[in-house]
């Protein structure tokens, strides 16, 4: 027989195998999840989803890419019916809004900038969504991120015509080789001025209409001729389309892949590969080196924006000075030093705009990580070169993977 | 008997000498499979492919050297064997691009393009691992490892 004391030994050990026993099942099973046991996520089983990548190169003057794991030949066929109905038009649709080189008479940015001064023009609800974002970015930085720059864009040799090769001069401002012979400083200033009176451009809702109003003093003079407010949406538009197309993706119940349009702008879904390895769903995002074209920094991300600026893309080096197609607040091609930014957060076209407007405001006072640290949800890295040394200033939870650069967090 | 009992007890810990090797090993197999998983796979560039509008132009296999062109781009390709190297160029409607395939560095660069002005993808560095990809815009070509299912995210 037993004392009362000795049963409590033996329970004890009992009860001590049995921890043991459920502390080696616990491992396995952690084990055999790593290994791609199923995974549900939101009811949905993902461990069998396999990715399926689509591009088109039709707008934005760059490539549209979408990468989505789905399950199953029906999902897959699903998924390239939306593509083809639903995300292609819409995409077309965005592009047609937002691009200054639309015809009038189609897209609603080209119709502004074809009115005249103090006139009223019909926009849809894509540029009028875009435009209400411009205005309150524009009043966030003061100006540093400026939709209203087409005028100083063209003058310095940024716009359409002297991309495709097609470049004759035609306007008064035109030089032989516009990258070789800087502009005027009576353009540069005048040009400058004008984009000023972005600040006075109403917008407003009625009926369930959009309509822009272009102010009445929206001109300058310059030699005799007028020039008027124009806009140039390249700083916020493929967020715009990385958000919409996202949305598409979400409303259809494509949950897991991302969306990148250009590459400067991205939408991060979740990542159906990278559920049951620690990753929780997260993409690996590699931002690119501006002097190597590797890659600087990696951020790990799932449903979040992603947007890039920078003057390594769409510029040319005269005399040892950087052009880029970012215009500053007095009309010249910015040059603070800040040659990248990267944000993160929400909405892509936010972020698209911050970027532009982190590479404008410049370090100098702390401008970029004051705005940066003010931003609500929104993380920023970026590259400053001070011409001696390249610091990464970063506020965001990835990892610095270039070389030759120093980390400051903020 | 029941003083053995009770001895024994109160002598084994939680872990025993074997519990605790049994447990080692199964750590060390669950960071190895971790590893594995948590690691981004960044292979040394076996093959790689070429597509003009999303559509496969050819194939190259670094190994071997062979480039497999595709019947609908046969009068597109041309191949000029050098020192080390191959010269490929693809002539589509859009433009001409031109890239020189490494065999021996196991990486490929675009070399010309007469896409733009800024000719922005000459600049681009070699793709010499599974995990890059280069891209013409214009000419709507692009270089992507072989069988590359996604594109590994990348902003810039």
């Amino acid at each position: 027989m037993y004392s009362r004391a000795h049963s409590a030994i033996i329970i004890r050990m009992r009860a001590k195998r049995i921890l043991k026993a459920a502390a080696a099942a616990a491992i396995t099973a952690a084990i055999v999840c790593a290994a791609g046991c199923s995974y549900i996520v939101d009811g949905i089983d993902v461990s069998g989803y396999a990715p399926v990548a689509l591009s088109t190169y039709e707008y934005f003057g760059c490539e549209t890419y979408v990468a989505v794991y789905t399950d199953g030949a029906s999902e897959r066929e699903r998924l390239e019916t939306l593509w083809r109905e639903e995300i292609l038009p819409e995409l077309e649709a965005v592009d047609r809004s937002l691009s200054a080189y639309s015809d009038p008479s189609d897209g609603s940015v080209a119709r502004f900038n074809a009115a005249a001064p103090g006139e009223t023009v019909e926009i849809d609800g894509y540029a009028y969504d875009t435009l209400v974002m411009c205005t309150k970015v524009y009043a966030d930085t003061n100006g540093a991120f400026n939709p209203a720059t087409a005028r100083s864009l063209d003058l310095w040799g940024f716009t359409d015509r002297f991309l495709n090769g097609s470049y004759t001069p035609t306007e008064d401002y035109d030089r032989e080789d516009p990258h070789t012979q800087l502009p005027d400083d009576e353009y540069v200033t005048a040009f400058a001025r004008l984009a000023e009176s972005f600040a006075d451009v109403e917008l407003y809702e009625k009926d369930g209409r959009y309509y822009a109003v272009k102010p009445a003093d929206g001109s300058v003079p310059v030699n005799g001729k007028e020039y008027s407010l124009s806009l140039e949406l390249g700083g916020i538009g493929k967020g715009v389309a990385a958000d919409a197309v996202a949305a598409a993706l979400e409303r259809a119940g494509f949950h897991f892949g991302y969306v990148s349009v250009g590459g400067s702008s991205l939408v991060m879904l979740r990542n159906a590969a990278r559920m049951t390895d620690g990753h929780n769903g997260q993409f690996d995002v590699s931002v690119v080196d501006p002097y190597s074209g590797g890659h600087y920094y990696r951020y790990y991300c799932s449903g979040t924006g992603v947007s890039t600026s920078g003057n390594y893309r769409n510029y040319y080096d005269y005399e040892g000075v950087r052009y880029s197609h970012i215009i500053g607040t007095d009309g010249v091609p910015y040059d603070t030093g800040i040659v990248a930014a990267s944000v993160f957060g929400r909405s892509a076209a936010l972020c698209d705009a911050y970027t532009t407007a982190l590479c404008v405001l410049g370090t100098e006072d702390g401008a970029a990580v004051a705005f940066a640290q003010k931003l609500d949800g929104y993380d920023a890295v970026f590259v400053y070169d001070d011409g001696k040394s390249r610091y990464v200033y970063t506020e965001v939870d990835g990892e610095l993977i270039g070389s030759g650069y120093t980390e400051v967090e903020f | 008997m029941s003083a053995k009992i009770f001895s024994r007890a109160r002598e084994s810990g939680f872990f025993r000498k074997w519990d605790i090797l049994v447990y080692v090993a199964v750590a060390l197999i669950a960071a190895v499979l971790l590893a594995v998983f948590l690691v981004p796979e960044r292979e040394a560039l076996d093959a790689f492919e070429v597509f003009y509008d999303n559509e496969r132009v050819l194939r190259c296999d670094l190994g071997s050297g062979e480039i497999a062109v595709e019947e609908n781009f046969a009068d597109a390709v041309s191949v000029t064997e050098g020192e080390g190297g191959l010269t490929v160029t693809v002539t589509t409607e859009r433009g001409t691009n031109v890239f020189y395939v490494d065999i021996g560095a196991r990486s490929v660069k675009m070399t010309d393009a007469d896409c733009s002005v800024s000719e922005d993808c000459t600049y681009m560095p070699a793709l010499t691992d599974s995990g890059g990809s280069i891209v013409c815009v214009p000419n709507r070509i692009k270089i992507l490892p072989a069988d590359t299912a996604v594109q590994p995210p990348v902003t810039g």
